[in-house]
Formats: C-alpha cells, sequence, structure tokens
C-alpha cells in the first residue's frame, strides 16, 4: 500500500522514502519492550526481594500455597502456543507473502492466547488463598494482572494485523503509478507484523518466567 | 503545493464510528463525557469496594473518567481503524488557512502539539510557582499561622510533584518536539497520534492531581513528591490522586521517549550523520532512553501502592510480609534517572546555543555528546545515596559514593565544552545567551552541593535538611529552568513570527538571576543551622534568613510574571515580524521561513555540513534543499 516517492533516499523527494519509513514501528516496538521490560522488572524484583527479607515470616504464611500448578501451566501452554504459532504465521507473510495462509494462524494465535487469558482469569478467581494472605500472595497476583493485561494488547495487536491481511486480500496494492507521489499512506502489513513479532516473543518469554518463578521458586 | 499539513485519518478527517456516536468531537465533549463517566465509575467502584476507605472508587473513578474523556476528543477514531484492519494514512494534504481552534484538538503536527505542551507546562509551572509563594508565607513566621502543618505538608507535596511534571516536560514537550524533526530533516514525527497522546494526558494528571485537594479530610497527599510507603499505604483518600496523576506523567514520558527516538534515528535526512546532529537532538537521544526505560519502573511501583491501598496487598506493609524499604529503591532507581530527565535536556540547549553567540565552533563536539550518554547511563548506578540514611547495608555505602562522585566526571566534560566555546570567543551577550551564562553559574552550584550530598558523612548531616533543597532547585529551577527561559528567548521567533522585547528581556535576566540566587543560596545555610525541610515548625533565630529568603522568592516570583508578560505583549500586541534568522544561525530550523510550513519542508533536505562551523568562511551551506531554498543559510 505504499506510494512510490520519485527518488527513494535521494535528495529532493516530497515524502520519506518507504524504506525509512518500514523501519519506524520495528525500532519504536524495540524501544516499546525496552520500556515493557522494565515495566516487568519491579514485579521480579518485589519477588525475591520480600522473600529474601521474608518480614515476620509472611512471605509465605501458613496455608499459603501457589495455586493449582495444571492451571498455571495450562495458562504459559496457551500463550506461549499462540506467540509460537503466530511466529510460524508471520514467517510465511515475511518470507513468502502469503497473506491468505497467514490470516488463520492470526486467528489461531488469537484465539489460544485468549484461551490463555480466560484459564488465568480462572485461576485468579480460585487461588486459595486472599491477595492480603502476605507477600507472595501480593506479588502472585499483582504480576499475574499485569501480563495478563498485556496479553489482551497483544490479542488487539494480532487483531489489528490479522484484519489487515484480510484487508489487503480483498483490497490489493495497486502498482505504482510514474507521477510524483506527495502522500505517504498506511504502513505496510510486513513492517507491523515484524514489530508485533518482537513484541509476541517478548510477551512469550515474560509468561514462561513468570510461570517458573511463581510455581516453582 | 503551498500551504500543507500532516493530517491523519483521525479525528476530523473521516467521521467514524465514535463520531457518529458523540455528536461532535471536541475539547467540551471530551470533558463532559469524562466527567459524567469517571463519576458514574468512581459510583460504581465505590459500591462494589468491599473494604472501608473507598479508594477502589476513586482509583476507578479517575481512570474511566481519563480514558472516556481521549476517547470522546477522538483518540478512539484511528484505533478502531487500526482494529478493523484499515490503513491509516498521515498525509500530506493542502489545507489552507490554519485556525487557532487546532490547538484545543488532537493534532498530528508535532509543531502544534509543541505550542501546545509550551502554553500547557508554562501554565502548570505559574500554578505551582504560586504554591511556592504560598509555602513562603507561612515560613515568614516560625511557627503554623496560615495553615495546620498537615495542610502544610500537603501544599509542599503539590507544589513539588507538579513541579517534577514541569521540568520532566518543559523542554523536551515544547521544544523537543517542535524543533527536533526540524533539525534533522524530518517532515514529521514517528508516531504523531501518540505524540498527540502524549500532550494530552498532561492537563489530565494536572487535573487529577489537583482534584486530589478535594478527596478526604484535609484534602492532597501528606508524603510530600517522594510518596514513600508505608505513610502512602496509610494516607487519605488524596494519594489516590497522586498515584493515578504520576502515572499519567510517566506514561506522557515514555511516549514521548519512544517517538523521539523514533524519529532521531529513522527519519534523519540523506547526509545527516551522527557526526552531524546537532548537539540538541543528542541531548534529546540521551534523555529520551532515560525517559523510556525510568518511568515505567515507577508505574509499577505505584500501581502496587495503588493495590496496598485499595485491596489490601502488602507490597510495604511490613505487619504482613511487605517492606517500605521495597518502595524506596524502586522509587529512586527511578527518581535518580528522573534528576538527568531534567538536567540533561538543558544541556542540550546550552551546547546548542553557546556556538551561535560566541561565533565559534562547538568545542569538543564528540567528548561533549560522550559527556551527556556517559551522564545517562551512569545515572542508573547511583540511585542508593538517595537513601544512606534509610539504614541501607552499610558494605553497599561506598560503591554508591563512589558512583555518585563518578557522575561529576560527564559533567565535568560538558561544562568544559561549555568554556572551550568560550574561550576568546566574542560574545553576544543577547539574552538568550545571558541566561544560557546563568544556567552555567547556577548549575555549577548545583552540581557542587550534590558531590557534598554524595558524600556519606556529609550526606548523614544534611539529609532531610534544607541544603538539600537549595542543591535541587539549583540544578532544577537554576538549570533546567534558566534553560527553559533561554531557549524560549532564542525560538520564540521561530515559533511566532516576533521577537520577545530585548529590553523587557533583560529586565527579567537580571531580576530573575539576582533574586534566584537570593533566594536559593541562603537555603544552604538554614541546612547547615538544621532546618528541615516539609516542616512549617522552625528555630526562632532562624526567622530573619526566612523572612529574607521569602521577600526574595516574591521578588523572584515576580520576574516570571514579567517573562510571561514579554510573551503576551510580543506576541498579541508587537506588529513588526522578526526576520527568518535573527541569530544568524546555521542550524535547520532558522534555514526555513517563518512560520515553519506544517509539513516543515517542501522537499526533504541533503545536509552537507555539520551546524557549528561558524567563522570558518569556506565552510558550506548546512543544507541542500532542492528546488526550494529558504533563507539563505548563513556562515
Amino acid at each position: 500500500m505504499m506510494s512510490s516517492p520519485r527518488a527513494s533516499g535521494a535528495s529532493g523527494t516530497y515524502v520519506h522514502p518507504p524504506e525509512q519509513l518500514v523501519r519506524i514501528p520495528m525500532v519504536g516496538g524495540w524501544l516499546a519492550v525496552g520500556a515493557d521490560l522494565f515495566l516487568l522488572l519491579p514485579w521480579f524484583f518485589a519477588f525475591f526481594y520480600l522473600e529474601a527479607l521474608n518480614t515476620h515470616h509472611d512471605w509465605k504464611p501458613s496455608g499459603v500455597h501457589p495455586p493449582s500448578v495444571a492451571l498455571g501451566t495450562l495458562v504459559m501452554l496457551l500463550a506461549v502456543g499462540g506467540v509460537a504459532v503466530y511466529f510460524v504465521g508471520i514467517r510465511w507473510l515475511l518470507d513468502r507473502g502469503t497473506y491468505p495462509r497467514f490470516v488463520p494462524m492470526g486467528w489461531t494465535a488469537m484465539v489460544l492466547v485468549v484461551a490463555s487469558i480466560a484459564v488465568n482469569v480462572v485461576q485468579l478467581s480460585h487461588m486459595g488463598f486472599g491477595v492480603s494472605s502476605g507477600g507472595y500472595a501480593s506479588v502472585f497476583v499483582g504480576l499475574s494482572v499485569v501480563y495478563t493485561i498485556q496479553l489482551g494488547v497483544l490479542v488487539l495487536w494480532l487483531l489489528a494485523v490479522t484484519n489487515r491481511a484480510r484487508y489487503e486480500i480483498a483490497h490489493p496494492p495497486v502498482a505504482p503509478t510514474d507521477g510524483v507521489a506527495l502522500s505517504e499512506e498506511a504502513m505496510p502489513l510486513e513492517a507491523m507484523g515484524a514489530s508485533l513479532r518482537v513484541f509476541a516473543g517478548f510477551l512469550g518469554a515474560v509468561v514462561l518466567l513468570s510461570w517458573l518463578v511463581l510455581y516453582f521458586l | 503545493m503551498s500551504q500543507t499539513a500532516l493530517l491523519g485519518s483521525g479525528p476530523s478527517s473521516r467521521g467514524l464510528s465514535l463520531r457518529r456516536v458523540l455528536l461532535t468531537q471536541n475539547l467540551l465533549t471530551a470533558s463532559v463525557v469524562g466527567t459524567i463517566l469517571g463519576l458514574c465509575a468512581y459510583w460504581l467502584g465505590a459500591h462494589l469496594d468491599t473494604t472501608d476507605n473507598g479508594d477502589a472508587g476513586i482509583l476507578l473513578g479517575y481512570v474511566v473518567g481519563s480514558a472516556s474523556f481521549l476517547l470522546a476528543l477522538g483518540f478512539g477514531n484511528d484505533l478502531l481503524r487500526y482494529l478493523r484492519g484499515r490503513p491509516v494514512a498521515v498525509e500530506v494534504k493542502s489545507t489552507g488557512t490554519q485556525s487557532w481552534t487546532r490547538y484545543f484538538g488532537i493534532s498530528l503536527d508535532h509543531k502544534v502539539v509543541g505550542v501546545q505542551f509550551g502554553v500547557g507546562v508554562i501554565f502548570m509551572f505559574l500554578v505551582a510557582g504560586f504554591q511556592a509563594m504560598m509555602i513562603r508565607t507561612e515560613l515568614l513566621r516560625p511557627k503554623p499561622y496560615l495553615w495546620p502543618a498537615g495542610q502544610y505538608t500537603a501544599l509542599v507535596g503539590l507544589h513539588g510533584l507538579m513541579m517534577m511534571f514541569v521540568a520532566t516536560l518543559v523542554i523536551v514537550g515544547p521544544f523537543g518536539n517542535y524543533f527536533v524533526p526540524v533539525m534533522i530533516g524530518a517532515k514529521r514525527m514517528a508516531f504523531p497520534r501518540l505524540e498527540a497522546l502524549a500532550f494530552w494526558l498532561v492537563p489530565l494528571a494536572a487535573i487529577v492531581l489537583y482534584s486530589s485537594i478535594f478527596q478526604g479530610s484535609g484534602g492532597g497527599f501528606p508524603t510530600g513528591w517522594t510518596g514513600y510507603a508505608n505513610l502512602a499505604d496509610e494516607a487519605r483518600a488524596g494519594m489516590d490522586g497522586y498515584i493515578v496523576a504520576f502515572c499519567f506523567i510517566g506514561t506522557a514520558a515514555v511516549i514521548a521517549g519512544i517517538n523521539l527516538l523514533t524519529t532521531i534515528f529513522v527519519l534523519r535526512a540523506p547526509g545527516m550523520s551522527w557526526s552531524r546532529l546537532p548537539i540538541f537532538a543528542w541531548a534529546m537521544v540521551a534523555v529520551e532512553f532515560l525517559s523510556a526505560l525510568a518511568p515505567p519502573v515507577l508505574a509499577s511501583t505505584l500501581i502496587m501502592v495503588g493495590m496496598d491501598r485499595a485491596v489490601h496487598s502488602s507490597f510495604f506493609l511490613p505487619s504482613n510480609g511487605g517492606s517500605p524499604y521495597l518502595y524506596q529503591e524502586m522509587f529512586w532507581f527511578f527518581g535518580h534517572p528522573e534528576v538527568y530527565i531534567f538536567a540533561i535536556p538543558a544541556f542540550g540547549i546550552a551546547l546548542e546555543m553557546l556556538p551561535v553567540f560566541a561565533r565559534k565552533p562547538l568545542f569538543g563536539y564528540k567528548i561533549g555528546v560522550a559527556g551527556m550518554v556517559g551522564l545517562a547511563m551512569l545515572s542508573w548506578f547511583v540511585w542508593n545515596h538517595h537513601i544512606f540514611t534509610s539504614g541501607i547495608a552499610p558494605g553497599l555505602r561506598p560503591f554508591f559514593m563512589t558512583a555518585t562522585e563518578f557522575i561529576s566526571i560527564p559533567t565535568g566534560i560538558v561544562f568544559l565544552n561549555m568554556l572551550g566555546t568560550l574561550w576568546r570567543a566574542k560574545i553576544s551577550y543577547r539574552v538568550p545567551m545571558l541566561f544560557v551564562l546563568a544556567f552555567f553559574f547556577n548549575f555549577l552550584i548545583g552540581g557542587l552541593t550534590g558531590v557534598f550530598l554524595s558524600d556519606v558523612p556529609l550526606d548523614t548531616t544534611l539529609h532531610g535538611t534544607f541544603f538539600v533543597v537549595g542543591h535541587f532547585h539549583y540544578t532544577i529551577v537554576g538549570g533546567e529552568i534558566f534553560a527553559m527561559y533561554a531557549a524560549t528567548y532564542y525560538w520564540f521567533p521561530k515559533i511566532t513570527g516576533k521577537m520577545l522585547n530585548e529590553r523587557i528581556g533583560q529586565i527579567h535576566f537580571w531580576t530573575a538571576f539576582v533574586f534566584f540566587n537570593t533566594t536559593f543560596m541562603p537555603f544552604f545555610a538554614l541546612g547547615f543551622l538544621g532546618m528541615p525541610r516539609r516542616v512549617p515548625t522552625y528555630f526562632p533565630s532562624l526567622q530573619g534568613l526566612n523572612i529574607f529568603i521569602s521577600i526574595n522568592a516574591y521578588l523572584f516570583g515576580l520576574s516570571n510574571l514579567i517573562f510571561i508578560g514579554n510573551i503576551i505583549y510580543s506576541w498579541a500586541f508587537v506588529s513588526e515580524r522578526a526576520p527568518a534568522n535573527p541569530w544568524n544561525s546555521r542550524s535547520l530550523e532558522w534555514q526555513l521561513p517563518t512560520p515553519i510550513p506544517p509539513d516543515n519542508f517542501e522537499r526533504i533536505p541533503t545536509i552537507i555540513a555539520g551546524p557549528y562551523e561558524y567563522g570558518n568562511p569556506t565552510a558550506l551551506p548546512v543544507a541542500d534543499f532542492g528546488a526550494s531554498p529558504a533563507v539563505a543559510p548563513s556562515v
């Protein structure tokens, strides 16, 4: 969907050349992941800090144990599975430009991540302890809610990319004309998809790490 | 292509969905919708809240009200288009005349957003400055006589936090957004919608913060700007406003950081190599890494405080498995990089202007860049010096003391850049340059007193006294705010097409410089004499010094009214147009006509020389503008 600028990269172009513009979502995506990393670090820091202090032995008071490991594992597998499916789909799209094959993969990834959120909601409502039951309970609820919200963001982003692929199938790009381009049009699907791959991969790693920390440490 | 503008598919150009629900999308509609839905969410949250304090309702009300405001303003339109898979364009379209109403809505033009930031931040600065006058009035007497001690503490907290908001954004918001794309030869920001969102979060934060006055008995929050747990856990309902407002400003800083960094990384014009990048843009690179990474730590910390208050989790309550030290560690892990979010843009301003008024190349450009980047990196390793007296492990103190003292090395490098540029220069003492020189003096004192405070024995004595208050006012007000004055006088002609009155500017400079120093220099003496901060009661023997400070503070406040008066007078009542390049600067923004066209450059320029080759008669013009040369480049 990118119009052709007059002479990309050369002096005097009316608009920024496409090879510049496609880098925007990728660079922005990496920076956003950096910011997200610093958003999540305090929760892991709180886990280890409060566990190490174990003030008044209230890190895990008697009766507080990690909730169902089976459900927690299911949450992790669904989320990581969704990310993996998206990785395969976006690789087909980027390597072969096969929009029709990407769409079902996008939907599948979305369904898996939504299922992961749903199972996590069930898990949070049947923990066997309250949020006020010591340090572990606080970190468990806080970290779980924070990454679940981020899984929600991932679903929305997947929805945008998958719907965009459907739109591209229905409205194939028009070949550039010889005229001088005066407008920058929308970001190409490939750039959006590659940027989402960075975020999805990061979030998959976060869910995996959270599962290890919250259930096994 | 004459007058063109960057337009989106956003609020005004495509009537989709939300527009059909709401009759129009404007500031009034958004305010009404945000208020009504916020109150509904508050009511709902208060009824669902099983605890006795109502914090859940207040937090829910703030978040839902703010989100509704943004959606009703039009931020949801393009989001819906994205979700539906429709292409969302940033198009170059002919727009004809530019209405002033564009300043009251979502704009995708970075220059409009820059002006929005400028006006908004100056308004917040005046409000918080007025509170400073209230504080000084209370301190005219050694015992509380205007407000009870609790309200005085709330006043100090509101002043401190609002000034933190101002300091975070006062250079990056107006000047970073307005000029960085132009300085690097870009036609627009990388993410124009996010840029608009970053601005609109700022007034929301200010409103939420001041609404805390009406929450709970006494109003406000009792913690000062640092919001320490577990006082924050137990504070009255106004603390919720602190949490939400600080989160909004943090979010705005993150968005602005990601946006400016992406713009600089990706949208530089051909020939704009890293070694030709204006030093102000380099300062933005250094500071925006801090801006993108530090506030998320704060956001998570504040979410934990909110959870402790609303659902009785126990991150910071030692009686239930938490620890208040956890708060201090995480808050200052954000808080010290935040200090350099204030300082580095001021360095960028000073280094950008010195060559222009010294008519010499910038001395040690690459070393200066390394100095600013080094400052940004070192700022991550010093946070524990803020909590030397909180009971940290004694073995950690030498490391953090040494790391903090290392900070003086990159700072010293930047000062050497400034001195080297001034060496044997024929300095033009125009108002912007006067403020840069004042910044130089003030920040030197602020920096040196910082070295004192990094020293463990001295910090143990001076912690919590007015010495600390004097130190950070010298760096933030004497440093950053004076750089903001300089930047305003320097770039005002390019923004408005009018020069700020030079004579009024000189009066502003001398009153500000003299009364700033006579106000804050005695703070160091008060600190040595043991006067504590955030407390309205002090030894009667210190009353004379406090009266002297208060009178000078009023006069410093008056100098700011002169500044505002100069802006209003020069903008509204002077008809004479400013020259397109009144300072004979080589920087790219000054080679463009005034006002800068909506899409900056008709064609993307090719950069062929550096911006600081002053005094070199063989220097090439800074850029080739293709078929549309603007103002003749100067040497």
